[in-house]
């Protein structure tokens, strides 16, 4: 592994001015991801900034009702936290299958949404792949069969490895970036970047000297979430795709909707023709059924992944299902 | 070298009468309850010092440079900027230029620096150019017959085609016939401590701590390697975390370090990462077969004729017992090796049984819906006579009842909801017959007993065996035992593998605290007023046995030895163990045909062993069978790229592992059989379990599951095959 | 018929080099085994001169091979 400096500032801004430094600087969380990179020769940083002390952890109430969620809050407080399992629970349930409980306790939520894709082409040092600034995909054609059904039109076909980004879409969270030179804020549907040839080193628009330092939840109104994964191994293992969705209620009816997928793009999935077929309907087994349909509509499936169209439409149905108190 | 194994077993000695297990009217005091492992607390606290843990001073890094090829050959080897890396202390070449690397992972070079991590990133620095060579990534591919020659001896070859009975006459007699090629896949060790090793040298003699299923099956080979006497070598494996049979064989790992320590004149350690042990430290070969078989139509078996192979890798073969255990009077088989550029295989437990068991078992269940039968009778109808080492059908029967069998629906879950249950059945065989083991047992006058035998823990429980022989033989308090094994200077035991270890060692220890016990009474035996052969020894008193009354407490006895202790040595004889198991399992599942995901919800093992020695450690191998051929049916699967060879999951991330909660409740029934003595459980219970769920799968969906791993994908394109083939519920 | 399980290692036909694990597991014939399955070789081979699976001229070992007439087979 190659020496690096270590920097471990107490408060935002000294964070951000290290971040500057020089050289190749990488912000260190809970180091899940970024420590393992390092172990496999995957990522070559001349400093880590530890931002585990910098950033803030607490969620706290907005003025306008909504939740303010610091980047180094762990995952196993998301998932216990009261304000967020009865407001946000789709973001509770996300968190709470994260890896293991070790991974819970160490991981942040700022860690989860940065991480690195987990495409096995990508983790092994023997392929150069565009992400790595070599010139093919090498899952394209290869073993795709974890690799994206939607948004696979670019370079790069891998799946965003974060949990926490598809509810955070889904509730319509905003995050706070902030550098040395100020600060911006960013819908998390826009933070998320589909490859080109241009973006593919990257998964997001987050620049080098950036920190993300918050998520911004807004007031959920009269909602009723669900969140579905479909997940082979219970622990330890990533979910083969899930879903979240967002209905806002008008009495028995869903006034609109908001459904997104993890784990079949490389970013989180907006399925809008289920949002649209759920618009105006009755919360019931039908409407599961037609949004799971619509969800899948358009999928593209790779020479491996076509059993992929079928679980997420699965993930859809049942998050809906959820969403209306049901379970399978 | 001789052959040495196996032997036939001679018959038995005096001494299988005078130390037998059980001599009425004494009873069992220790032997056959659930004594927890004596070095329990020791594992869970971290106080065990695993190889992997063992630091001597001055010690060095050495890790190997390895082939990021599946075929190539070695162009030259440029050590200089490894050399001037920091911290390196010297370097070696494993494999000279000119000559091939034959698959990803195979090592070249080394280097040894004085820390891990300086010696990981030096072996980078190595520059070995290569040409690279056509390579197989891929049974198939190298099947073709226009393949290019990577293997000069053949890139496969054809075994001698075996035949009895008539075929012809067996599907004549057929009233059912089918046809279907079954698979199963190439799985790795996944030892939890990855190969290691430390050596030293004082002098000419050399210490090696080595994670090693055999400390004297290691001296030896380490010394025949190194051109050195087997006396000079010592070999030490105190804790290891898990073999499965990857950790026989002195390789790279052991005779690396120790060549470079006798070279660089310090100890140099050599650890594995996960991504090495996956690549070179053995594997489970796959299996094909294509099977055209015939039933009657009352559900005899009449006729199997097969046609398999496999790879075992880069030049090893991958054969596997077939039909296995059940009866086909007229049968052919003719095997293929294939090979291709992959690591090695290596004997992983009850090596070809699963496979074997997989393909039979499930060919099984089809015949039995052709015939209408249940797959259980039809079973019962085709097992080979009964016999001590082969109760399969005692065993179905009362494995039917307590599993709730008349519950099991036929082939098809008709309920409405995409959430499908079943059930399946399998049998399993094994040898697990053992001998040559050597013990010896000293007790001191101060009451406290030294035993000894050069047998190591392979994660089973060995060491608290010790205790536990030498305590229901002597009488003794079990706190007052110390056990000493994972030496090379303790007495000879042979490898633990092939389920021989307790079979092969159980037998000297009771022949060794027998005679220690006999000595002894004879130095006790004036201070009860008796004669030596009136006394007995039990719960920790020497007593009189026509008089219990008149009795000594176990440290009051030694007391009377003055200041000589008693020393007695035990050697494997013939009458204390027996070989060949036979056991069943069953297995409930459920399968949602939304997702293909199948979870195990209930195992129940039924195994005999003969003697059960220690309840709680018997149970113990079994639940970690199970456990691992259900890794086998569900999870593990390694994957290959075919385009260039490389391991796409050389990890514990997407190489697929249960987790706790994905293990099911198990209900383990050992079947006591006292008087065959002890046999060997280790790799029996591992055999079965896989094909049981699969079975259970197929009979939740009603559709052919011919291949393993059941991941989700698989399920669903099974169910899809079966729907698009025109195929309702079976 | 060979034993099942039983690898045809023959002093005087292989090679001396030539090792696998049943030479060091201490077993006893099983002998009844033949009546549940016919003769086969499941077992994995190693050199004592490379510490690996190949021989000192890079091809695999094996009872078929390690014979007289291979240059590196010794007796």
């Amino acid at each position: 592994m190659k020496a690096f400096a270590y920097v471990n500032p107490s408060n935002e801004s000294d964070a951000l001015a290290a971040l500057r430094s020089g050289g190749i600087v990488r912000p260190l969380g809970g180091g899940q991801d970024l420590l393992a990179r390092l172990k496999d020769y995957l990522d070559e940083p001349d400093r880590l900034v530890s931002v585990k002390g910098a950033l803030n952890r607490e969620a706290a109430a907005t003025g306008d009702g909504g939740l303010r969620i610091g980047a180094a809050m762990r995952l196993f407080e998301v998932a216990e936290h009261p304000e967020i399992l009865k407001r946000y629970p789709a973001l509770a349930e996300a968190a709470s299958t994260v890896g293991s409980p070790q991974i819970r306790h160490q991981g942040t939520v700022g860690g989860n949404l940065n991480q690195r894709p987990r495409c096995w082409y990508f983790r092994q040092e023997e392929f150069v792949c565009f992400k790595k600034g070599g010139n093919r995909c090498f899952a394209a054609d290869g073993e795709n069969q974890y690799h994206s059904i939607f948004g696979n039109d670019g370079p790069s076909k891998i799946v965003h490895p974060s949990s926490l980004a598809v509810p955070l879409v889904a509730y319509g969270a905003r995050f706070r970036l902030a550098s040395a030179s100020g600060e911006r804020e960013v819908a998390a549907a826009d933070y998320f970047t589909l490859p080109s040839m241009q973006t593919v080193q990257k998964e997001n628009v987050l620049a080098d000297d950036e920190l993300l330092t918050h998520v911004i939840l807004p007031a959920p109104g009269n909602v009723r979430s669900g969140h579905y994964e479909v997940r082979f191994k219970e622990s330890r293992d990533w979910p083969m795709a899930f879903a979240t969705v967002v209905l806002a209620m008008n009495g028995p009816s869903i006034d609109s909707a908001r459904v997104v997928l993890g784990a079949v793009a490389p970013v989180p999935w907006r399925a809008e023709d289920a949002e649209r077929v759920l618009r105006g309907r009755l919360l019931d087994d039908a409407a599961a059924d037609v949004a799971g349909e619509a969800a899948v509509r358009g999928a593209k499936p790779l020479a491996q992944n076509a059993y992929k169209i079928r679980i997420t439409r699965t993930a859809v149905k049942r998050a809906v299902l959820a969403a209306a108190g049901r379970s399978v | 070298m001789q052959q040495p194994t196996p032997q036939p077993t001679p018959q038995p000695t005096e001494n299988a009468t005078k130390y037998a297990w059980t001599v009425p009217p004494d009873r069992t005091r220790v032997i056959g309850t659930s004594v927890p492992r004596v070095d329990g607390p020791d594992k869970v606290s971290g106080r065990a010092k695993y190889t992997y843990d063992i630091a001597r001073p001055g010690m060095l890094h050495a890790r190997a440079v390895r082939s990021p090829h599946p075929h190539a050959r070695i162009v030259s080897i440029d050590f200089s900027a490894a050399k001037a890396a920091p911290g390196v202390r010297g370097v070696l070449t494993w494999k000279d230029p000119g000559t091939e690397v034959m698959y990803q992972g195979d090592v070249v070079a080394a280097v040894a620096a004085d820390t891990e991590p300086q010696a990981r990133d030096a072996a980078r620095l190595v520059r070995v150019e290569y040409e690279v060579l056509p390579f197989f990534s891929s049974e198939a591919a190298a099947m073709q017959p226009d393949a290019p020659v990577v293997f000069p001896n053949g890139n496969t070859q054809a075994g001698q085609t075996q035949e009895t009975g008539d075929l012809a006459a067996g599907f004549a007699a057929a009233a059912h016939t089918l046809e279907a090629t079954y698979s199963t896949h190439v799985i790795t060790h996944v030892c939890l401590e990855s190969h290691c090793s430390v050596c030293e040298w004082n002098g000419d003699q050399l210490t090696a701590w080595v994670s090693t299923q055999g400390v004297h099956a290691s001296k030896q080979q380490i010394a025949g390697a190194l051109k050195i006497d087997q006396a000079n070598v010592r070999v030490i494996c105190q804790y290891m975390g898990g073999g499965f049979g990857s950790k026989v064989t002195a390789d790279a790992p052991i005779i690396i370090p120790a060549r470079m320590s006798k070279d660089l004149g310090a100890p140099v350690k050599m650890v594995l990462d996960r991504k090495e042990e996956h690549l070179d430290s053995g594997n489970r070969p796959s299996a094909f077969a294509r099977v055209r078989a015939g039933v009657s139509a009352d559900g005899m078996l009449t006729a199997f004729d097969g046609v398999t192979w496999g790879t075992g890798g880069a030049g090893q073969g991958a054969n596997f017992p077939l039909p296995y255990i059940y009866q086909f009077p007229n049968r052919r088989r003719a095997h293929t090796n294939v090979y291709i550029n992959t690591g090695l295989q290596r004997p992983m437990r009850a090596p070809g049984h699963p496979q074997g068991c997989f393909v039979t078992e499930m060919l099984l269940d089809e015949l039995a819906d052709l015939v209408g039968l249940d797959p259980l009778e039809l079973r019962l109808k085709n097992l080979p006579p009964t016999a001590p080492d082969a109760m399969w059908a005692e065993y179905y029967r009362m494995g039917a009842k307590q599993f709730g069998w008349d519950r099991r629906h036929p082939t098809g879950d008709r309920n409405p909801g995409p959430i499908k249950t079943g059930m399946g059945v399998s049998a399993n065989q094994w040898g697990g017959g053992g001998r040559a083991g050597a013990a010896h047992v000293r007790i001191q006058p101060d009451g406290s007993v030294l035993v000894q035998c050069g047998s190591q823990d392979l994660g089973t429980g060995t060491r608290t065996l010790l205790p536990v022989i030498a305590g229901e033989t002597l009488g003794a308090p079990l706190d007052a035992i110390r056990a000493e094994i994972g030496d090379s200077n303790l007495p000879f035991a042979g490898v633990s593998g092939g389920s021989t270890a307790t079979p092969g060692i159980a037998p000297a220890i009771r022949i060794a605290s027998g005679r220690a016990r006999d000595a002894l009474f004879a130095r006790v035996a004036s201070a009860l007023d008796a004669a030596p052969e009136e006394l007995a020894a039990g719960d920790g008193r020497i007593f009189v046995k026509a008089a219990p009354e008149r009795s000594l407490a176990w440290r009051a006895a030694c007391k009377l030895l003055g200041q000589e202790p008693i020393t007695a040595d035990g050697q494997w004889e013939p009458g204390f163990s027996s070989v060949n198991t036979s056991g069943v399992q069953f297995a409930e599942v459920t399968v949602d045909t939304e997702t293909g995901i199948v979870k195990v919800t209930r195992i129940l093992a039924i195994q005999d062993c003969g003697l059960v020695l220690d309840r709680l450690l018997a149970e113990s191998q079994v639940y970690g069978g199970v456990i691992g051929s259900l890794n086998f049916a569900l999870f593990e699967d390694r994957t290959l790229d075919p385009r260039t060879g490389v391991m796409l999951n050389p990890n514990m991330e997407h190489y697929l592992l249960a987790g706790m909660t994905d293990v099911p409740q198990i209900d383990v029934v050992l079947m006591d059989m006292p008087e065959r003595g002890v046999i060997g459980i280790g790799e029996p219970p591992t055999v079965s379990t896989a094909s049981a769920i699969a079975n259970a799968v197929r009979n939740a969906l009603g559709v052919p599951i011919r291949s393993l791993p059941l991941h989700p994908h698989r399920v669903l394109a099974a169910i899809d095959a079966h729907t698009n083939s025109g195929g309702g519920p079976a | 018929m060979h034993h099942p399980d039983s690898p045809a290692v023959v002093p005087g036909v292989q090679c001396e080099h030539i090792r696998h694990k049943a030479m060091y597991v201490m077993s006893v014939e099983n002998r009844d085994a033949l009546r549940f399955y016919d003769a086969y070789d499941s077992a994995s081979y190693w050199c004592q001169e490379t510490s690996s699976g190949f021989g000192p001229d890079g091809h695999p070992v094996r009872p078929d091979c390690c014979i007289a007439g291979r240059g590196c087979c010794r007796h």
